[in-house]
């Protein structure tokens, strides 16, 4: 692990900030159907992650996105957030200036040469690299009376989530005098299931991924979600707002891999794509 | 009548503004369709020679747009709106108009919608509302034989023309539509409605080629409703345009 910090102190004294990434229950357990008012995926679908790798870094701490980095964690590794039990410390910036640390970023980017195991087995890595994934997840769909539906996708965009703020707005992170702040960098698993990019409405579907399977293997690939037009879905479900280039299921997901990326929590990030 | 929201920014709004400086601003709205001849990215080349539409209530807010920045506002930091689901948040409610207008999107010129009331301030985003026609339209909702969207025209494609004919039945409020503007004592807004965007998604190889000049009815179930449907939810189909002084006469 190798955290460097470049905090110079202030009038304020310094602090510690501590870097962590997680997946929360959603990627660790499942994603569970509705129930009544409780948020899951429609039409009583259960999704299981059994593995969901990123390739995550570019990691950075500023006062201000103009500024020198109080703190970075440049290099990339790969975590599979499915094995995780709680928040995964991975880095920590020490003697970092005790005001509000307000830039905040990272990114998930295609594996190369100079990427490394975070905690993710040696396996995982090689096949990360051998899809040059960004973020590969696998995963089970339930669905009562119906045969499970199974999944393997990997993505090779790079996505950059840059200036997060927290759950109330709050750009960054403040650090306390000669304390300790979290920086969790929060994977949200559900959002690969929205059936709208842009709807506040938009709800977890797993139905028309189902019906993807066209060759009746009970298991639904990218290619199968490419050759469905989401013109042959019910209107007023998926949902592209204003993006010209996404007409297909796969188009759709695909997209919905890069909002995964939040902070500390349901704080958000804003997003570049390349 | 202004919402819950705008009520609250400007609660003690007299005509001399309140504690926050705000005071009470009234501007006109007109809609425009533009792009009528337009090749959609399934091939087609569309020539849209009827198009009318039930536009309103629509909203401005301070909140940021879930899309379209350009370039100078990258630069200057200007946030965008999380653009994923669930996640647009638009904040305070500046001004609003509450009526439903029908509008003749191949006019000439721009169609007054109404004029809008609410408080001065830094307007960001929209909500623009699409919805079947109430009664108090009248006779003014005919042409859109109780949808909200009615078009004609004809698609062109390696030598296949179709001539169609139809509308969907959207009931939708498209929300955070860019929607930039300085209310103050004096300015308008113009809405043009891209129907470019509307057709984009419009794959006419499933409606029956023309044969006697009739046009293929575009049933509900069909991927060219699908489409259109589509396209008039997608904010892109909508742009305002923001002019600051007295609309011209």
């Amino acid at each position: 692990m190798v955290a460097a910090a470049m905090g110079c102190g202030s009038d304020n004294g310094t602090g510690t900030v501590r870097v962590s990434v997680w997946g929360e229950e959603y990627i660790q357990d499942m994603i569970p159907p509705v129930m009544g008012a409780e948020a899951g995926i429609e039409n009583g679908w259960t999704v299981r992650y059994t593995k969901f790798l990123v390739n995550l870094g570019a990691v950075r701490l500023a006062t201000s996105a103009s500024a020198a980095p109080s703190g970075t964690l440049a290099g990339f590794r790969v975590f599979d957030l499915h094995t995780l039990t709680g928040p995964l410390v991975i880095g920590t910036f020490s003697n970092v200036s005790a005001v509000r640390q307000a830039d905040v970023g990272y990114a998930l980017a295609p594996v190369d040469a100079s990427s490394s195991a975070g905690n993710a087995t040696a396996a995982d890595v090689t096949l990360m690299r051998a899809g040059s994934y960004a973020v590969y997840v696998e995963g089970t769909a339930s669905k009562a009376g119906v045969a499970d539906v199974r999944f393997r996708w990997g993505f090779t965009g790079r996505t950059d989530f840059y200036d997060c703020h927290d759950s109330t707005e709050q750009p960054g992170v403040a650090v306390p005098t000669s304390g300790t702040a979290s920086m969790q960098l929060t994977l949200h698993g559900d959002h690969l299931f929205y059936d709208d990019l842009q709807s506040p409405d938009a709800r977890l579907r797993f139905d028309a991924i189902a019906a993807a399977d066209a060759n009746g293997d009970r298991e639904v690939t990218l290619d199968e979600l490419g050759a469905v037009q989401l013109t042959t879905l019910p209107m007023t479900q998926y949902s592209t707002g204003p993006l010209p280039n996404v007409r297909t299921l796969r188009d759709f997901v695909t997209h919905l891999v890069s909002t995964v990326g939040h902070f500390n929590g349901e704080g958000h990030c804003q997003e570049r794509r390349s | 009548m202004l919402t819950v929201a705008l009520a609250l920014v400007c609660a003690h709004c007299g005509d001399g503004g309140d504690t926050t400086g705000r005071v009470r601003v009234t501007f006109p709205v007109s809609v425009r369709g533009i792009n009528s001849e337009s090749d959609n990215s399934l091939g087609w080349h569309v020539s849209v020679e009827q198009a009318f539409v039930a536009v309103g209530p629509v909203r401005w807010y301070e909140g940021p747009p879930i899309f379209g920045l350009n370039l100078f506002e990258r630069l200057m930091g200007v946030r965008l709106a999380y653009a994923h689901p669930g996640h647009y948040v638009p904040g305070e409610a500046l001004a609003d108009i509450t009526a439903q207008r029908v509008i003749d999107l191949m006019a000439p010129t721009p169609t007054p919608l109404d004029t809008a009331t609410g408080v001065s301030g830094e307007s960001l985003s929209a909500r623009v509302e699409l919805h079947p026609p109430g009664a108090e339209l009248g006779p003014s909702a005919t042409p859109l034989r109780g949808l909200a969207l009615w078009t004609r025209g004809t698609a062109t494609r390696m030598g296949v023309t179709v001539r169609f004919e139809g509308g969907v039945a959207v009931d939708y409020a498209v929300r955070g539509v860019p929607a930039r503007a300085t209310f103050g004592p004096a300015g308008s807004f113009v809405l043009s409605v891209d129907l470019a965007q509307w057709f984009d998604r419009a794959d006419f190889s499933t409606l029956p080629p023309a044969t006697s000049g009739e046009a293929a009815p575009i049933t509900m179930t069909s991927e060219v409703a699908n489409g259109l449907y589509r396209g008039a939810t997608n904010g892109a189909a909508y742009l305002f345009a923001w002019t600051t002084g007295a609309p011209d006469r």
